[in-house]
């Protein structure tokens, strides 16, 4: 699950969704860009009305955006017919719903042939042994020929995901698939997701479950239908979604190739620096102008904010390392002090990272000048 | 809605027919727990034209004792006959997996508390698709069929929209459509109004009891005590017994038991 490896799979380009209710116009996604990469295991989490379904909904054509661009494999989904659409959802896609939708009069191997029989996919004589092999995999070989009333709710799902692998299609999406679970089928079915993104399936599902989420290899944030910087969520967690996506919208962004030094010891700091991608190492020359590496940070992680919380200018110098170039997303120093004003905990939990890294500066000092 | 009458063979009523006999039926599940006694022993008859409230709290019982009138799941021990308007007996829990499909798909339309549509398909699409593999695709009904039950339901003009773009008071009225494709003489539903607002609800009750009017034959499960008196007949059913049956009688008819 080597990203870097990974195609792009998927492109959301400035994707705004308008509904008109009878109470007046609704914007549920405000300009959203994403890119999701082939084999990826991927979460979209946030409160109830934020825009996670309806961008669910956008990937999978069964919505339309009001502007912007949705390419799946390079295809512009909105530019084919909906009879097209529904025919390349078919091949493409294989989806997941919280209330499964398993057609009540057809038995569980029945109801996994219906998409090859409805796409044409696989030679008719195939289908029953390959719906029968996919429910094997997903441990209901024993309950195949039961109608779906006759099994448990964990049962259905995984009937349900059986159904959606029924096509072999490369992306799998999901929207709440253990809304309606116990914890224990919820388990059985995040297990089964994280099989199929091992065997190199695509998967995206909207989820309010946090066992999910531990599992994903990614997770997209999205509060009043706009997507929160992942950085941001990832490295100030500890911010609400309001204040993450007022984050977001404030951030500055900065590409620095290999080797080069983003900041140098004893200059003065404006900036509060998050890593989205690459590493950078922390360092200090010795008197003899030996350098001594304090630390190397990656993605997540964050640097500067000694200086800006303790008015001081900087006690080292920070560089991308050798190995390849690094992107930055920055918070200037009235945004990050306006931030920490409005998050006590983001404050504490910055405060005491500051008092561990300032200590850890000073036994590095006293070693430099021993030497 | 007159459009109820002509889409279907069924006709109002006098002669009340004795439609399902339910005796002594027994469904006891084995978990790991040890065994569960989900119904202890039902007897009822059901006649032709009734509007059956099966009532009674989570856990009673309802859902298993649908899924022994409709075959879904088998039954321990007691039985289910289904008497055939043209005067036939079948014992269905005695049918073959596949004879007892084939009956399903004739004799019963099933409607669900969360729709079961396909999102991916739009509304006709969603009518047409096969109630009964059984039959080798036969019984997919023709286009022309799907439209006249869309309109039955009043959503023509919405039929070629996916399931995302209607209400769920909408949503169900599709599947209340595609149980009726096949004309059946019974419909069972599960708590069908369960996830609609009142109004909604309300709208959803209305149409069942036009096809009572028509002559059809519906069980519904519900635990809202509130719309009891709404069915012609309610079985109250506690720890898989039924503890209040109404009893057969429909004001507007005479019947002869």
């Amino acid at each position: 699950m080597n990203d870097t490896t990974n195609a792009l799979q998927i492109q959301l380009r400035k994707v705004i969704k308008r509904f008109k209710t009878g109470a007046g116009e609704y914007i549920g996604l405000r300009g959203v860009d994403v890119d999701i990469m082939a084999g990826q295991f991927v979460a979209i989490v946030g409160k109830s009305g934020s825009g996670k379904s309806t961008l669910l909904n956008m990937i999978t054509g069964i919505d339309h955006p009001t502007s912007g661009e949705v390419l799946v494999n390079g295809v512009n989904i909105y530019k084919m017919t909906e009879s097209e659409r529904s025919l390349w959802r078919g091949h493409n896609l294989g989806i997941v719903f919280q209330f499964f939708q398993l057609l009540p009069m057809l038995t569980l191997l029945e109801n996994t042939m219906l998409p090859m029989d409805y796409c044409n996919a696989f030679s008719p004589n195939e289908r029953p042994e390959r719906a029968m092999e996919l429910l094997k995999m997903v441990g209901l070989q024993e309950q195949a020929h039961k109608l779906p009333a006759a099994v448990s709710s964990g049962q259905q799902q995984a009937a349900a995901i059986a159904r959606a692998l029924a096509t072999d299609p490369p992306i799998i999406v999901a929207d709440e698939p253990t809304g309606n679970l116990d914890s224990r089928s919820s388990e059985e079915i995040i297990e089964l997701f994280y099989q199929l993104v091992s065997k190199g399936k695509t998967i995206i599902l909207v989820t309010h479950d946090p066992s999910i989420t531990k599992r994903t290899t990614r997770t997209l944030v999205i509060s009043d239908g706009m997507i929160i910087n992942e950085t941001v969520a990832q490295a100030l967690p500890l911010l609400n979604h309001t204040q993450m996506l007022k984050v977001t919208n404030l951030l500055e962004r900065m590409d620095i190739p290999a080797g080069n030094t983003i900041i140098h010891k004893g200059e003065h700091i404006d900036y509060f620096f998050m890593i989205a991608q690459g590493e950078v190492e922390v360092v200090l020359q010795s008197q003899k102008r030996e350098e001594v590496t304090l630390a190397r940070l990656g993605a997540g992680e964050f640097f500067g904010e000694v200086e800006l919380i303790n008015g001081s200018n900087s006690i080292a110098s920070v560089r991308a390392t050798p190995d390849g170039p690094v992107k930055l997303v920055a918070l200037h120093r009235k945004d990050f002090a306006d931030m920490l004003v409005g998050s006590p905990l983001t404050e504490e939990s910055i405060t005491r990272i500051v008092q561990a890294r300032l200590a850890q500066n000073r036994a590095a000092d006293r070693r430099r000048r021993l030497w | 809605m007159n459009t109820f009458l002509s889409s279907s063979s069924y006709r109002p009523v006098n002669d009340h027919k004795l439609l399902i006999q339910l005796s002594q039926v027994v469904k006891i599940y084995n978990t790991a727990a040890g065994d569960f006694t989900a119904l202890n022993g039902i007897t009822a008859d059901i006649y032709a034209g009734e509007f059956v409230g099966v009532i009674g709290k989570s856990g009673a019982g309802k859902t298993t004792l649908l899924n022994m009138i409709t075959g879904a799941d088998m039954i321990s021990s007691g039985e289910v006959i289904f008497n055939a308007p043209d005067g036939k007996s079948t014992s269905i829990h005695k049918l073959s997996e596949n004879s007892l499909a084939v009956w399903r798909g004739r004799n019963v339309g099933i409607i669900h508390q969360s729709f079961q549509l396909l999102p991916m398909l739009n509304l006709v699409e969603n009518i047409m698709l096969p109630v009964d593999f059984s039959g080798h695709y036969k019984r997919r009904i023709s286009k022309e069929r799907a439209f006249e039950l869309l309109k039955l339901m009043e959503l023509e003009g919405h039929a070629y929209k996916l399931p995302a773009y209607i209400s769920g008071g909408q949503k169900q009225r599709v599947a209340i459509a595609r149980s009726l494709a096949n004309d059946p003489p019974i419909i069972v539903a599960d708590e069908p109004t369960g996830s609609l607002d009142t109004l909604t609800a309300e709208n959803i009750f209305e149409i069942f009891e036009k096809l009572i009017e028509q002559g059809r034959t519906i069980i519904m499960v519900t635990h809202d005590n509130n719309l009891a008196p709404r069915f012609t007949r309610r079985l109250l059913i506690a720890d898989g017994t039924i503890t209040t049956d109404s009893g057969f009688h429909l004001a507007t008819t005479q019947v002869e038991r």
